[in-house]
Order: C-alpha cells, then structure tokens, then sequence
C-alpha cells in the first residue's frame, strides 16, 4: 500500500508544480515529505516501507541503462564535446575530493566522518566502496549522498541561474557533478540534452573518484 | 492514429508539397528533431538521416522507408489505411489502440530490463567497483551503435523511465528523513562543508566546461 502513496504523492507533487512552480512542490521533495510524514504518523518502520517499495528502487537500473539510449541519440553532441566534458569532471573530483578533505582537516573533524564525507558527489553504490576502506561509516555516506542529491534536486535550476549557465550542456554537466543521479532527474526535466551530459558526468565522476579518493585522502591524513 | 515515424529515415523536401519518392509514401514534417545520421541520398532530395524522437505534431514531412517502419508516439491525419482502426467491435479498437499506445513503453522498458540483469552478470567480473546498471547503459550504447538492436524498441521505454526517474529515488530520499538523528549530530561543520563543496564544484565546473569548450573551438 506504502507504495501507492509514494506514486500518488510524486504525480500530485508534480500537477501541483506545473500549476504553482514553488519549491516546495517539486515531486521529489513534496513526495519524500509527503511519505517521511506518512510514514511517521502510521508507525511503519522504515525497512518496511523500504521493502514495499522494492519495484521502485529496482526500476533504478533500467533508468540508468536508459541513459545508454540517450547517449545514442545524441552522440554526434558529446562527440564534439568529449574532451571538455572529460577534462571537468576531471577537475571538478578532483576539487570535490580535495576541498571536503581540506575542509574536514580546517574543522578538525573526526577521520571517521571525514572519510564518510569523501565521496560526496557520486552515485550511493560507489559511494559506499569508496568511503568504506577508508574507515567510514556506510550509513552516514549514503545519508550524506542522498541529501545532496535531494538538495540538487531541488535547487540545481535555482543554481543554474545563480551562476548565470546559459548552456545546457553545461549546466547538465555541473548538475551531475554535485548531485548524481537525484539531480540527473532534475536535469532531465529541464531538457534532454541537460539530463544526458548530467548523466555521463555522472558515471565519469563515479568512476574517477574511485581512484582519486584513496590517494587524496592519503596525502591529508 | 497511424503508425508513425521513429527510426525511420526522413527526407528534406524543399518545398511544402507532397513528394512520391520511389516506393516512399512523404507526409508532412513541420519540424526535425533527433535527427541521427547524414547520409546523402539524392541530389534533390537530400537525406538527413533518422527520425529517432518526436512529439505528437512535430513531423510534417517525412518518408517512410517501407510499410513495415514502424514509429511510435506521433498521431496525425494520414490517408494509409488502419486495418484495426477501421474495426467495427469498439472494444477491439479500444483495446487495439491501448496496446498500440502502451506496448513501446513496456516492450522498451523489458528490453532495459534485460541489459540492466545482463550488466548486474557482468560487472561482477570488473575488478573495480562499477555498478551494474553502468555496464548495461555501456552494453545498450554499443548495442544500438552496431545496430543490433534498432532504437525505435527502446526508445520509448526510455523515455518513460527517465521521466520518472525522480519517483525511483523517494523511497531512498524518505530513509535520510527518517535517519534525522544522524543529522543532528554532525552539527553545523558538515553542513558548512556540504553547502561550501556542493556550491563551489558547481559554479567551478561550469566555468571550466566553458573554458574547455572555447578552448577546443579555437583551432578551427
């Protein structure tokens, strides 16, 4: 049944946002209140409510396979554009990964934390092999991760005007950076060609931040 | 409703009347979009490649290639002859015309299924860390790159997935709710490094993509 609000509520959210654009009616964030509250206030356990919602969470694969067919349609783009999006989301792990790790030691944060904090920009799954070996704690990365990804979500268009990004691409890529695969459904919204560079920034910077973590985190601490 | 055109080839007709080109029945086209590959064709007529995505009233003039091009998700008048369209049994029309609107989506989303199992098999044999559904979106790339799979079967289940991409992660976004208590006792340090990072790698890499894009645009 759990299952049903958290479709309900995700289409209401959006009716709602189409007819009032407010933050707070962003179908994310109006469902994961929404079912948050829900969940409370019936004193459903969260591993239950998870497990209800297994069929969701499962489509997650196949929503990232389908990245695959956008890349397909628009591979004469990222052809052209291969080596500037490589050569940022280069540097943006890199400074990700330097910048919490410098931070956390300005701070004096506990090594633990800090190396939960690491891997702030990517995808849960990768998150959670990358922050582990180096003494950090599973759950506080993918809580860390995901609220990223819901504040991206939420602000990344906000943001887009901030810094004033005309270019799609380059504000699809700027998305995935900090706010993996929460803020890629966003940029889809925005249009396809936003979500796709979100996406491929996306895995890109999974995949690099898998190496540069470690070596990061040694030279800090 | 007419069985219209993703994945077929469209031809530019320089003017807005009705070309019979060889075998190829034209429709009108108003405007291109997801146009795939060049290839020349015809020295009038030139082919600009393929339809891959439309929106319902976007294609004005188009060819399809044979009868048997199928595309999906376009609905305009057209003259060719429905056989299910036409049926007298209201239920069978309705019926019809569900499994005609639904069936790409479904059939789509199986397939994205099925590169996603074979991706999870995969990735086990991949030293580092990858995710499956990373090797299945590699898996699909060059799947549709070889043509093997032709895209109109995927196409519209991606479409759908990735509009609801965001639903997929509300149950995962309810948990940090829940976990309000972990919050609480990072203090402020945490959300100082969060806001500071989250905002910085944000405006820094789309000043470097800039940069990059002007970089590469100069030999030219």
């Amino acid at each position: 049944m759990t299952i049903g609000i958290t479709i309900l509520l995700f289409f209401i959210g959006r009716r709602l946002y189409q007819a009032q654009p407010m933050i707070v009616f962003v179908p994310v964030f109006f469902a994961v209140v929404g079912c948050a509250l829900f969940v409370y206030f019936a004193d459903i356990p969260y591993d239950q409510y998870l497990d209800d919602n297994r069929p969701l969470t499962f489509f997650l694969g196949p929503a990232v396979v389908a990245l695959g067919v956008l890349l397909h349609k628009h591979i004469q783009s990222i052809k052209n554009h291969l080596f500037p999006l490589i050569g940022t989301v280069v540097v943006g792990s890199l400074l990700s990964v330097t910048m919490v790790a410098s931070l956390a030691v300005l701070l004096k944060l506990p090594s633990g934390l800090a190396a939960s904090l690491i891997p702030m920009g990517i995808t849960t799954p990768i998150a959670i092999e990358v922050s582990t070996p180096l003494g950090g704690d599973p759950s506080i990365t993918s809580v860390v991760v995901i609220m990223i990804g819901l504040l991206g979500n939420v602000m990344s268009p906000r943001w887009v005007r901030w810094f004033g990004i005309s270019c799609q691409a380059s504000a699809g890529i700027s998305i995935g950076m900090v706010s993996h695969g929460i803020g890629t459904a966003r940029a889809l919204q925005m249009s396809e060609t936003a979500g796709l560079y979100s996406g491929l920034a996306m895995c890109i910077n999974g995949v690099i931040t898998v190496f540069t973590a470690p070596l990061i985190w040694s030279m800090f601490f | 409703m007419q069985r219209v055109a993703v994945g077929g080839q469209v031809l530019l007709v320089p003017d807005a009347k009705a070309h019979i080109f060889g075998a190829c029945r034209i429709w009108f086209v108003k405007r291109r979009v997801g146009i795939e590959k060049s290839q020349s064709f015809d020295p009038f007529h030139r082919v600009l490649g393929f339809v891959s995505f439309c929106k319902q009233g976007e294609l004005e003039f188009f060819v399809g290639m044979d009868f048997r091009t199928e595309i999906y998700g376009c609905r305009f008048p057209c003259p060719a002859k429905d056989p299910y369209l036409h049926h007298q049994n209201k239920m069978m029309k309705a019926f019809y015309l569900l499994v005609s609107k639904l069936w790409p989506g479904i059939g789509g989303i199986g397939i994205l299924a099925a590169f996603y199992f074979a991706g999870l098999g995969l990735a086990h044999l991949i030293p580092f860390p990858v995710p499956g559904s990373v090797v299945g979106m590699a898996m699909i790339f060059i799947a549709l790159q070889i043509r093997i799979l032709p895209l109109a079967w995927v196409d519209a289940g991606a479409v759908w997935l990735l509009s609801l991409l965001g639903l997929f992660y509300v149950p995962f976004g309810v948990g940090i709710v829940e976990s309000g208590s972990l919050i609480t006792a990072w203090g402020w340090p945490v959300f100082i490094i969060i806001m500071l990072t989250v905002l910085i790698v944000f405006g820094i890499s789309s000043k470097v993509f800039g940069y990059l894009i002007s970089r590469t645009k100069k030999p030219e």
